[in-house]
């Protein structure tokens, strides 16, 4: 209800304000936000995607997505950030802390201690900011493979080092302590009671370009099943772009899986057309085609338009969807359009 | 009832593809293009410590991928307004990039704690440009090289700087 309130009176405000001013609500404590919204529909009456189950009754909330973001400077070197966001699959009065951590700065160095992002994708860091990546949402065959989850309570060091005026190396290695995830598939609740997470992630950075490489290791035991299982999670990405183009493209790989994507995008000024191709292995097996384009309205305000297939390779297996379409009785092939609109204060 | 539309989009996709090269070949020619304006400009500085700047480093800055210089030097940017041509000139002769491409990018780093895109000004006057990097020791501006006072600290200038 708080969240709500305070999203009612702030939202207005920000968006009247000119550029991309963030909120200074001191020299030092900012205040930030961002949101998206879509209207989507698909052509099966299965539920698509996880964690917003886009069927084919057209829906107006499935990619809603609020947050709200405090960055305090507490002294020279050491800042706090919280972030508190609806993801799609919340209610508005019952957001999740998505993080909360304090980090320490010195020259190369840095440590963060608190609820985190896990490090594993290119757009990880910011997996709910709409305006900040080109597509609708983030491909689903690589940034839904772990279910979605995307924080750990622990631990994170990085050493930034730079091999040249031009080149920076990160590398960063994290642990994250024990905590219960849980994910809502359709109408089966899956919990994972997960003991740690450790993992590292390498990446070399130039004006243009981003290879972004990481490992996870993950010890767990789904509920109520007593046998603990760990599982080695490696990603592989890289991002560059030249003039108007940007081309991104992703992979990975886990015991029970092996997931890709390549995407280019080309900006005319404000209108940017992209298309995407993605696809699933083993435990979910799709082939997908994404064409959309972007449209900066303002410099804080973004609009998509999307057309996205994906093929079924094996009938019956889940693919995209949240359980089988064979349930559904459907066909495993599914057509979805989207039109959204992101912003950022 | 999509299904109609599927073989289409398939082939349209399809021909971007095979067209990739060559699209390529034309980004490539209009790049060039485009670094060919009169226009130039200073990224410069009041403070005499900071040293010359490289291409590559000065890249690095306004992509917020670095912030110091000579590895502990804390670098602050100023942005001039969005409403100013210099801005649009400057961002596409640097980085080959439009200040909505930018703005998008600036989200992503914000948003991961990486940084804050630059503090803007309200006009683009030299002026107050000066009065800024007066109030930052460790800020640096950019302007182009004819408005700019001759006893500031020139870092580098865009596009001739290498």
């Amino acid at each position: 209800m708080l969240f709500r309130r305070v999203v009612s009176i702030a939202l207005p405000i920000m968006l009247l304000q000119p550029a991309m001013a963030s909120i200074e609500l001191t020299d030092n404590i900012q205040l930030s936000g961002f949101g998206s919204t879509a209207i989507s529909k698909t052509d099966n009456r299965t539920p698509l995607f996880i964690s917003r189950e886009i069927t084919d009754e057209t829906c107006y909330d499935c990619d809603t997505v609020f947050g709200l973001q405090l960055d305090i400077d507490v002294v020279e070197g050491l800042m706090a950030s919280g972030q508190v966001v609806k993801r799609t699959q919340d209610k508005w009065s019952d957001p999740e802390l998505e993080w909360a951590y304090l980090a320490y700065e010195y020259n190369d160095f840095e440590i963060k201690a608190g609820r985190l992002r896990l490090p594993l994708f290119l757009a990880s860091e910011y997996y709910y900011v709409g305006q900040a990546y080109p597509w609708a949402r983030p491909p689903q065959e690589v940034y839904d493979s772990i279910l979605g989850f995307t924080s750990y309570d622990g631990l994170s060091m990085a050493w930034h080092y730079e091999l040249s005026d031009g080149v920076q190396l990160t590398v960063s290695p994290y642990y994250g302590f024990e905590r219960i995830n849980e994910v809502e598939l359709g109408a089966v609740k899956l919990e994972f009671d997960t003991e740690y997470m450790a993992g590292l992630y390498i990446d070399l950075v130039g004006f243009n370009y981003r290879i972004h490489s990481g490992f996870m290791q993950a010890k767990y035991q789904q509920r109520p099943f007593p046998n603990t299982e760990k599982l080695d999670i490696y990603t592989l990405g890289a991002e560059y772009s030249y003039g108007a183009w940007q081309w991104m493209a992703e992979v990975e790989v886990d015991r029970i899986q092996a997931n890709w994507y390549a995407s280019m995008i080309y900006a005319f000024d404000d209108f940017s057309p992209y298309i995407t191709y993605g696809e699933s292995h083993q435990s979910r097996k799709s082939k997908g085609v994404t064409t959309g384009v972007r449209y900066d309205a303002t410099s804080r305000i973004s609009l998509n338009l999307e057309y996205q297939m994906i093929f079924s390779v094996e009938e019956g297996n889940r693919g995209q969807f949240v359980t089988s379409p064979l349930a559904y009785a459907e066909s495993s092939d599914v057509d979805l359009v989207t039109f959204s609109i992101n912003f950022v204060f | 009832m999509f299904k109609g539309l599927n073989k289409l989009i398939w082939f349209l996709c399809r021909s971007v593809f095979l067209a990739l090269p060559l699209l390529l070949a034309s980004v490539n020619a209009s790049a060039v293009a485009a670094e060919d304006t009169d226009v130039e400009f200073a990224i410069f500085s009041l403070n005499d410590e900071l040293p010359q700047l490289s291409k590559n480093k000065a890249r690095m800055l306004y992509r917020g991928k670095s912030k110091r210089i000579s590895g502990s030097l804390k670098i602050v940017l100023v942005d001039l307004p969005e409403t100013s041509i210099h801005r649009e000139d400057f961002y596409k002769m640097l980085l080959g990039k439009s200040v909505s491409q930018m703005n998008g990018y600036w989200a992503g780093l914000a948003f991961s704690g990486k940084g804050s895109p630059p503090e803007e000004l309200d006009s683009d006057d030299i002026k107050q440009i000066l009065k800024w990097l007066n109030d930052n020791p460790n800020g640096i501006a950019y302007a182009p090289i004819e408005s700019v006072p001759e006893e500031v600290n020139i870092l580098i200038t865009v596009p001739q700087g290498e």
